[in-house]
């Protein structure tokens, strides 16, 4: 399980470099999510130093080598200075399926999101979708076709 | 939910009884048995699904329910401990897949299964569930639960229509 983050604009792009977010993998994911959405609040909490220019810490969590989980180049100084991007999309274009666990640590990774910040879901897999309505979880979280839908109707603040 | 005596009328649940025709849904099961110790939940999923080989909707709902249904036998009746049995057998029954899941572990709190209701939404971000989804999908996706402990095990019977015609979006 490895997540592979960006930002663009205002929006934090989390992808989900695996097939499935399920029992074996649920508590590792919600914890990768903790580490991926609160880089800003480390770096930039209110009173304390902006860290260089090199940018976030890197994680620290076993990223196997060669894997993205850093802010994409160029982008993490301004993201860090301007505080964490308020729109956090989950990109499960890469994940087939999803069972309780996996549903109960994407909830769990929305609650964990400071005040202010939002998570929306993109790229939902047929079953993955179908869980999601079942439980009705689709009532509760913004979710795009894709990615590319989903920074298509980004608003800028 | 119909008497269980219906759906077990031999009473011979844990005699290895003879499998009956699979209702047009792949072939029959073997009463597989697997060592939580040794196979991951996943792969015991991945084996049922390939012996049953369903149709593609049916497929999806056979992995939810099945993967849910295992990871309660790990989390709680084994509490995690992963060195428990489980054991996975189709039984006959017309025009529905009829799955047999028993294993050795802890019995069902209070003799019954859970509820399993919808996991209110309604309230503030904080206070979303981050479980209880487990239960409800299984009763979503399938027909009839039936369970009983016998002898030191838990049987739990599910029904899937073979149709699969409910399940699809």
């Amino acid at each position: 399980m490895q997540l592979a983050g960006t930002v663009r604009g205002t929006t934090q792009v989390i992808t989900v470099m695996a097939p499935r977010i399920d029992a074996a993998v649920a508590i590792r994911f919600k914890d990768l999510m903790r580490e991926e959405t609160e880089r800003w609040r480390e770096g930039g909490a209110p009173g304390a130093e902006i860290p260089s220019a090199s940018g976030p810490a890197p994680a620290e969590t076993g990223a196997a080598p060669g894997t993205t989980t850093g802010i994409a180049a160029g982008a993490g100084g301004g993201a860090m200075a301007q505080g964490p991007p308020p729109r956090v999309v989950l990109d499960l274009g890469r994940v087939e399926f999803v069972d309780s666990s996996g549903l109960g640590a994407i909830v769990a990774a929305m609650k964990q999101l400071e005040e202010g910040r939002r998570l929306e879901l993109a790229g939902l897999a047929p079953l993955v979708d179908r869980v999601f309505r079942l439980t009705r979880l689709d009532t509760v979280f913004r979710i795009h076709r894709d990615l590319e839908e989903a920074m298509q109707r980004d608003i800028p603040e | 939910m119909t008497s269980r005596s219906e759906m077990d009328e031999s009473g011979d649940i844990g005699g290895g009884r003879p499998l009956g025709p699979a209702g047009g849904v792949g072939q029959a099961l073997p009463a597989l048995s697997f060592d939580l110790s040794q196979s991951e939940a996943r792969a015991i999923v991945v084996s049922c699904l390939d012996v049953l080989d369903p149709d593609p909707v049916l497929r999806d709902t056979l992995r939810l329910v099945l993967s849910e249904v295992l990871n309660n036998i790990v989390e709680h009746a084994y509490d995690g401990a992963l060195t428990g049995e489980v054991e996975i057998a189709q039984e006959p029954a017309e025009g529905r897949l009829r799955l047999r899941i028993s294993d050795g572990g802890r019995a069902m709190p209070g003799g019954v299964l859970p509820r399993g209701g919808p996991v209110a939404l309604n309230g503030p971000r904080d206070d979303l569930p981050e479980g209880g989804f487990g239960w409800y999908l299984i009763r979503q996706l399938s027909d009839r639960q039936c369970y009983e402990r016998r002898a030191g095990r838990n049987y739990l019977w599910l029904d899937i229509l073979s149709s699969g015609a409910k399940y699809r979006a």
